[in-house]
């Protein structure tokens, strides 16, 4: 038979071209894996099996979310979208930090409304876009969750109607019995003061006075200038001006005044380059080490008494044309002389009456007056009178104040007297304005929480002339009421203070400014800057010391009577008064000068501290303290002991504002003891310094210290050899030679030959500088820089095994004699490098290098080996050893995954306090490796800008957070493939170097070698004391 | 294997009373009747495994923050016990293969359980890897595995992944070379059950041996192939383990002496623990015929070998050290010898490098309790060299404002404590069920080298030679030599 051909049809009999097409493939429609994916369901060409899968898919994957629990959390759209909003974009609003003291014009950066971070502003006059650690951290007090959530009488909530009345009718009652008295720290701001006249005025004549005290005295300089100049006010320093500074126990780069307008002045003229190869002369006379007395070229250490003597010493030297007791503060006397008239610059920071008399004689006899110090414009944050204490304290006592009620303030914690809690329960009426809880509160009937200042309009004239803005960046939190609106009301005024504000404005200064015409245009830019100045007005004060002979002697006679032994008193850079006590921020950075966090000490001589018997844990294994009981002025405090070289023997150091009791966990945020009932008067004035005997006791105490004393040199293997980890010289050697202290440089350089390819930055290549002549150890970076990245708080334990978190710490160098020793501050971050050891150990290539020259970390795919960190010659990476965060906790109930933490990390991650979290920023995980990333989300933010508007980055658009923070603009950053930044002008300098070079890890962040304005030579003889025992 | 022996030499299995048959009997005994000893080890041994366990999940639950480590220090016990215990696990290989390739003899009485040892230590020390992680939960992205997120591959240049390849490898080869060896003897076993149920197991573990001619042709070549194959893995797994420490910048690790060193210390500690076992249980089973005092003077020999290989490494790092004249490195050493961790730099040197000397002296070799007293010294130092390298390189290296120290927590020491124990647990276990020496092996060795040849032949050539030669020494009847 045959071979017959079946056909189907006509197609196939005629084999047609279509036909043959859809017969040579197995499956005629296009497989739909990849249509399935990538096409809708809706556009028909999915088929059963695609539904199949979906269907399998979404079963799977609903059985899976619905099986874990997920905590369920809202996000809310808006209904309403505010105009000035767009998700994701910041918005910066000027304001100004005025909180426990602290006073600074910035702007605050808030995203869809929250504020989350705070910048300096560059229009100020004043700090030029500085800021300070305390600034930096004030923002999570508008998110502390212990503050009050509205009015309260005693433990009772209360609404404001209730509260305003009953005070309402209590004030009445007072004030005609007797007298109601605000009891405040200094008010600086016009239009508060305003309100407050006029809620005096409510009461009637005579019966309302308003105290003024500050907890940090500045009585003693007040005082002296209304003695010798008529005006009871402190005058303006310039010491960019000054040539040759003399500080007294004076730390204006850390606490005194207004220590971040001074740093930023003051670094002016610290600073070195080709084109100004001069500086400012700084020679420090102090007894408790302070980062003051460590930036100075020459620090004279005293005793705490000689402090004292030692403006005598000048004084008798400069004006009374006598001689110096202590040769070398003569020696500095001679120097200020020789400075010329106009020059020169003394400065102290005594709360003595005499002391500043004399001071004033000796910057008179200089010609300071006129030139570096100016009556122009004088302070007004600090007005307080030490007698207003024993004045409220025996008013109270004796019936003549009947109410009271306490403004900023917490003289219960931070008064020197006694008794005061019980005298405030004698007044009929009693209301603290505080918005957290304190102790003077505490001892109030009534509490009638004010805003924080971020929820506050509010006026700032903190020097005369210079009015800052105060407007909010929040809605109000909580049930509170601005403190004026509050005095307002209860004075029957009517209107809010908003109003006020503006009508005073209007009335006050829109006349004493020539520039804007209109006063809306005057107040919308007023808002805008947040600063506007007036002219200056206030002048002639002349100098009138007739009486500064006597002072001398009043001085000497004090001076004597303090003994063999003695303690100082000093003010935290972090904390303060202790206001700033309940900071968790704040209580994590460590103290520039100690490095000891979360407590207070003594501070003693370390070879004093060797001699007595102290030195129990020699090698900071567990970081023991042997603590000592110091009696002084007829009470005692029992403190751990720790010794910091260039604390001169026989001087104790204890900082004041620790030991709060009141504060929320008070057990971590309340370590330490309070000191401030240890103060004792010296005339008119508290003084901080106190006749003391020391005793050893059996306690000990583990400390929380960052950084502790070891060598750095080695001596005992061929020769002395110093680690190439920071570079110093002298200006007569760098005027001779650019590259002087580091002169090794060129050779490491040259030595660092690789075979490897070297890989192309083609865009930008982001460069870090730091001088180190400018850094002054003050911590605004460290702060600012945990702020904008999210970097976690972990509590005084893990800081004591040395889990701090912190991406960018200070390191701290001692070189010299331990009595005296020469010190460098160098920030420390992640050095970027271009050959990074971190990058080739991690197996999984979690951290790698951008084409920028960033070293990243992809959060995500970290396992968590930390061999990067071991791998780290810098060691500036830091592990979640811990869910520090709280991210990835479950809520399990017996034994949740928080455990280990304590309090005070756990409150930093409630709803309330976590929205202050960048969210630009990745809030790591427990497990994974984070460092500092050189703020690329704020990097990459400037890049698209410039995108936007079709353009390249230019110079200073990227900046990181410890670049703006800076108070002395210490940090220079940018794209070094840009030949016109800054960054690579400082980038080609010859003090530039990169720490521990040689082993050729080509660092993206260097150095610019310290320069001493000083003679003598260099001292590389490195401390080593802790092994003398 | 019946070559020719020295009659000088040693007999390696005692007893004129054995036969093939009593070396069957008494090889299996041990997994054939359950001593009151045997169980109560095994339960405390197996409640410290569940301690581990438990360590290990505390670890996990609460964080890494439940040990000691800082951010200075990132490794210390967890690293320290995982190179300890890849150091024990290297006797093993290098009995099985390097010595069956050598063809010492002595080899066939401790193989068995030095591989069991190995396989055990492996798998102790691929814990601690693991479980150092961060995320214990991502350890999967370590592994080169294609997948949807795009091109993600690991990082080849990183010696931790080196790591994994390395003690995979090695962990499979072992387990292998281990098992294979175990056929014919689980057969043996098989062949003497009278239950019906351990007949069935044993069958299945011996995969149906039949013990044909074909089946030993075929086994002898594949030992002589996992020989050759593992012989390059006792050098390099160790060599890799070292390039963890030997491809960093931190001085005390960067160092090329590294890798024969780390061996030479893997093998030193591996026959410490081999001999802290193995005089455990050829007590405990009553193996002293087959685990002679001429087995531990061998052990006892390659010991002062390696730890002597050991010293030299110390002081050739001390020099180089002072040779080099760079800051850093000098200073890692002499903070390693002065600092600190003095303390733990002493106990290292005095256990491995002072106390194997004693061998030097015959006397000292042959003597068990010295032997076992010095195995845990061996052990104990060679911990505490891992120790030494890996914590004091860390806690000072080139910024003296990041220096610290490292404390262990009870977690650390829990977790460490419990692998010892999930190590001895599976040992005794394997004591237990397999039999610990290798049956066909050291009856491969009967004909030349037990007392009972020795004698047979001794007798022989004193029958032809006037019967001088095997009297004196070693002839079975001798009454003397035998006592």
């Amino acid at each position: 038979m045959a071979d017959k051909i079946y056909w189907k049809g006509i197609e196939e009999k005629e084999q047609l071209e279509g036909f043959r097409q859809t017969a040579e493939k197995e499956f005629n429609d296009e497989l739909p894996v990849l249509s399935s994916i990538t096409e809708p369901i809706s556009t028909g060409k999915s088929n059963r099996r695609d539904f199949l899968k979906m269907l399998g898919f979404s079963v799977t994957a609903a059985a899976v979310a619905a099986s874990c629990q997920m905590p369920v959390r809202k996000s809310i759209p808006y209904v309403w979208r505010p105009e000035e909003i767009v998700p994701g974009v910041a918005n910066y609003y000027a304001s100004t930090v005025v909180q426990g003291g602290e006073y600074l014009p910035v702007l605050v950066k808030t995203r869809e409304g929250r504020p989350i971070k705070i910048e300096g502003n560059k229009l100020s006059i004043i700090n030029k876009g500085g800021t300070s650690a305390r600034a930096q951290a004030s923002i999570i007090s508008l998110y502390d969750g212990s503050r009050l959530k509205g009015p309260k009488r005693g433990a009772e909530n209360i609404t404001w109607e209730k509260a305003d009345a009953e005070i309402g009718e209590k004030l009445k009652a007072a004030a005609a019995s007797g007298k109601v008295v605000l009891f405040s720290s200094s008010v600086f701001s016009p239009s508060t003061s305003a309100v407050i006249d006029a809620f005096g005025k409510s009461l009637g004549e005579g019966k309302f006075e308003h105290l003024v005290y500050d907890s940090i005295s500045y009585s003693g300089i007040l005082d002296a200038n209304e003695k010798t100049f008529g005006n009871r006010a402190i005058p303006s320093y310039n010491f960019a001006k000054a040539k040759v500074i003399v500080g007294v126990g004076c730390d204006f780069l850390g606490t005194w005044l207004s220590p971040t307008e001074f740093a930023s002045a003051y670094s002016e003229n610290r600073k070195v380059s080709r084109d100004k190869k001069e500086m400012s002369r700084h020679i420090q006379i102090e007894s408790v080490p302070t980062i003051t007395g460590f930036k100075a070229d020459t620090r004279i250490a005293v005793k705490p008494s000689d402090e004292l003597t030692a403006v005598v010493d000048l004084y008798n030297v400069i004006v009374a044309g006598g001689a110096a007791k202590n040769a070398k503060v003569g020696k500095a006397a001679e120097e200020l002389k020789a400075a010329g008239a106009g020059n020169a610059l003394v400065v102290t920071g005594s709360n003595d009456v005499n002391v500043q008399v004399l001071a004033n004689a000796i910057n008179n006899a200089l010609g300071s007056y006129g030139s570096t110090i100016s009556w122009d414009r004088t302070y007004n944050t600090k007005k307080g009178s030490d007698k207003s204490i024993s004045a409220l304290i025996e008013g109270l006592n004796n019936g003549s104040i009947k109410g009271v009620l306490f403004y900023e303030t917490n003289p219960v914690y931070t008064a020197p007297v006694k008794g005061l809690a019980d005298a405030i329960k004698k007044a009929e009426i009693s209301v603290a304005f505080n918005n957290r809880p304190d102790e003077t509160a505490n001892a109030c009937q009534y509490i009638c929480p004010d805003n924080h200042w971020l929820e506050s309009w509010n006026d700032v004239e903190a020097k005369s002339g210079i009015l800052n803005t105060v407007q909010p960046a929040i809605t109000k939190l909580f049930d509170t009421r601005q403190f004026q609106e509050t005095l307002m009301k209860w004075s029957g005024q009517t209107g809010s203070y908003y109003d006020f504000l503006q009508k005073n404005w209007e009335a006050s200064f829109y006349g004493k400014q020539s520039k804007y015409h209109g006063f809306w245009a005057f107040w919308d830019n007023a808002i805008h800057d947040g600063e506007i100045v007036l002219d200056a007005t206030a002048t002639g004060f002349s100098y009138n010391g007739a009486t500064a002979g006597e002072a001398a002697n009043a001085v000497s006679a004090i001076a004597a009577s303090y003994g063999e032994m003695q303690v100082k008193f000093y003010e935290s850079i972090a904390i303060g008064d202790g206001y700033w006590a309940d900071n968790p921020y704040l209580q994590e950075l460590p103290d520039p000068v100690s490095k000891v966090t979360w407590d207070n000490y003594i501070i003693v001589n370390p070879k004093w501290y060797v001699k007595n018997g102290y030195n129990l844990d020699p090698d900071f294994k567990e970081k023991i303290y042997a603590k000592a009981k110091l009696s002084v002025n007829g009470g005692e405090i029992e403190l751990p002991v720790v010794a910091v070289p260039g604390t001169p023997e026989n001087t104790f150091g204890i900082a004041l504002g620790y030991g709060r009791t009141a504060v929320p966990h008070a057990k971590e945020l309340g370590r330490g003891q309070a000191a401030f009932h240890l103060l004792t008067k010296s005339g008119d004035t508290f003084t901080t310094i106190g006749k003391a005997s020391i005793a050893k006791t059996n306690n000990t105490e583990l400390l929380a210290i960052t950084q502790t004393h070891f060598n750095i040199t080695l001596k005992d293997l061929g020769g002395v050899k110093t680690r190439k980890i920071v570079k110093e010289t002298t200006l007569k050697e760098y005027q001779k030679a650019e590259n002087a202290g580091n002169e090794d440089r060129m050779e490491i350089m040259e030595e660092l030959v690789t075979l490897y390819y070297d890989h192309e930055k083609p865009g930008h290549h982001w460069t870090m500088v730091i001088d180190l002549n400018a850094c002054d150890g003050c911590g605004a970076c460290v702060v600012a820089c945990n702020i904008e990245n999210n970097v976690p708080i972990v509590g005084q334990d893990q800081v004591r095994r040395s889990r701090e978190m912190h991406w960018l710490r200070i390191d701290r160098y001692f070189s010299g004699e331990v009595e005296n020793p020469d010190v460098v501050f160098q920030p420390m971050l992640c050095q970027h490098c271009d050959n990074a050891p971190c990058e080739n150990v991690c197996p999984v290539s979690a951290t790698n290098h951008s084409s920028e020259g960033i070293n990243q970390m992809a959060y995500n795919r970290c396992i968590g080996t930390r061999y990067c960190a071991n791998n780290c010659p810098y060691k500036v990476r830091r592990f979640n050893w811990y869910d520090y965060q709280q991210a990835d906790a479950f809520d399990t109930g017996w034994a949740s995954n928080n455990m280990p933490l304590s309090e005070t990390t756990l409150s930093m991650h409630e709803p309330l306090t976590r929205m202050v979290l960048n969210p630009d920023v990745t809030v790591r995980s427990r497990g994974v490796m984070e460092k500092c990333s050189f703020c690329v989300q704020r990097l990459q933010g400037a890049k698209l800008e410039a995108k936007k508007e079709s353009r390249t980055l230019k110079d200073g658009e990227a900046t990181t957070a410890c670049q703006t923070a800076c108070p002395t603009n210490a940090i220079v950053f940018g794209d070094r493939n840009d030949k016109t930044s800054e960054v690579f002008d400082n980038f080609v300098d010859k003090r530039t170097f990169g720490v521990i070079e040689e082993i050729h890890t080509m660092p993206n962040v260097l150095y610019k070698t310290q320069v001493r304005n000083r003679e003598e030579e260099k001292k590389y003889e490195i401390l080593d004391y802790y092994h003398q025992s | 294997m019946h070559a020719y022996e020295s009659e000088f030499r040693e007999p390696l299995i005692n007893g004129l009373d054995k036969n093939y048959t009593k070396i069957t009997d008494d090889l299996v005994a041990p997994t054939e009747r359950m001593s009151a000893m045997w169980l109560i080890s095994t339960l405390l041994t197996g409640a410290g495994a569940l301690f581990f366990v438990f360590c290990l999940g505390w670890t996990v639950w609460f964080g890494i923050g439940t040990w000691g480590l800082n951010k200075t220090i990132g490794w210390a016990w967890d690293i320290t016990n995982f190179v300890w215990w890849i150091g024990i696990g290297h006797a093993g290989t290098l009995i099985s293969a390097i010595l069956l390739l050598f063809r010492q003899r002595y080899r066939t009485g401790i193989n068995r359980a030095a591989e069991a040892m190995t396989i055990f230590a492996v798998i102790c020390a691929g814990m601690f890897p693991v479980f150092h992680m961060g995320r214990v939960w991502d350890a999967p992205f370590i592994f080169p595995i294609p997948n949807t997120r795009g091109p993600v591959w690991p990082n080849f240049n990183s010696p931790l992944l080196w790591d994994v390849f390395a003690i995979s490898t090695y962990f499979s080869v072992s387990l292998l070379f281990w098992y294979s060896g175990l056929l014919p003897d689980f057969a043996t076993i098989r062949d003497r059950s009278k239950g019906k149920f351990r007949k069935w197991i044993y069958n299945i573990a011996a995969f149906g041996w039949t013990g044909s001619a074909k089946q030993w042709q075929r086994f002898e070549s594949l030992s002589l192939v996992l020989a050759a194959l593992s012989t390059p893995l006792v050098l390099s797994v160790h060599t890799i383990v070292s390039f963890d420490f030997a491809t960093s910048v931190i001085p005390g690790w960067h160092t090329t002496i590294f890798p024969p060193y780390f061996v030479a210390g893997a093998i030193f500690s591996g026959f410490a623990m081999v001999e802290t076992l193995m005089l455990i249980v050829r007590k405990l089973f009553n193996l002293e015929d087959y685990i002679t005092i001429n087995h531990i003077e061998s052990m006892n020999k390659i010991i002062v070998l390696t730890g002597s290989i050991v010293g030299i490494a110390y002081l050739t790092e001390l020099f180089m050290a002072w040779y080099s004249g760079y800051l850093y490195e000098q200073f890692a050493f002499y903070n390693r010898i002065l600092g600190k961790y003095l303390w733990a730099y002493a106990l290292m040197m005095s256990c491995n490098v002072l106390s194997p000397q004693l061998y030097w002296f015959k006397s000292m070799r042959r003597n068990i309790y010295v032997t076992f007293i010095l195995s845990i010294f061996v052990n104990i130092g060679m911990w505490f060299e891992r120790f030494v390298i890996i914590v004091t390189s860390l806690a000072d290296d080139y910024l003296p404002s990041s220096w610290a120290y490292f404390s262990p927590t009870w977690v650390d020491i829990g977790i460490y404590t419990g692998s010892i124990s999930v190590f001895l647990f599976l040992f005794l276990l394997f004591s237990r069920f397999f039999p610990t020496i290798a049956i066909a092996e050291v009856k491969s060795i009967f004909r030349t080298s037990s007392e009972v040849a020795k004698a047979e032949r001794a007798k022989k050539e004193g029958a032809a030679h006037g019967g001088f030669m095997g009297f004196q020494h070693v002839g079975p009847l001798d009454k003397d030599a035998k006592n």
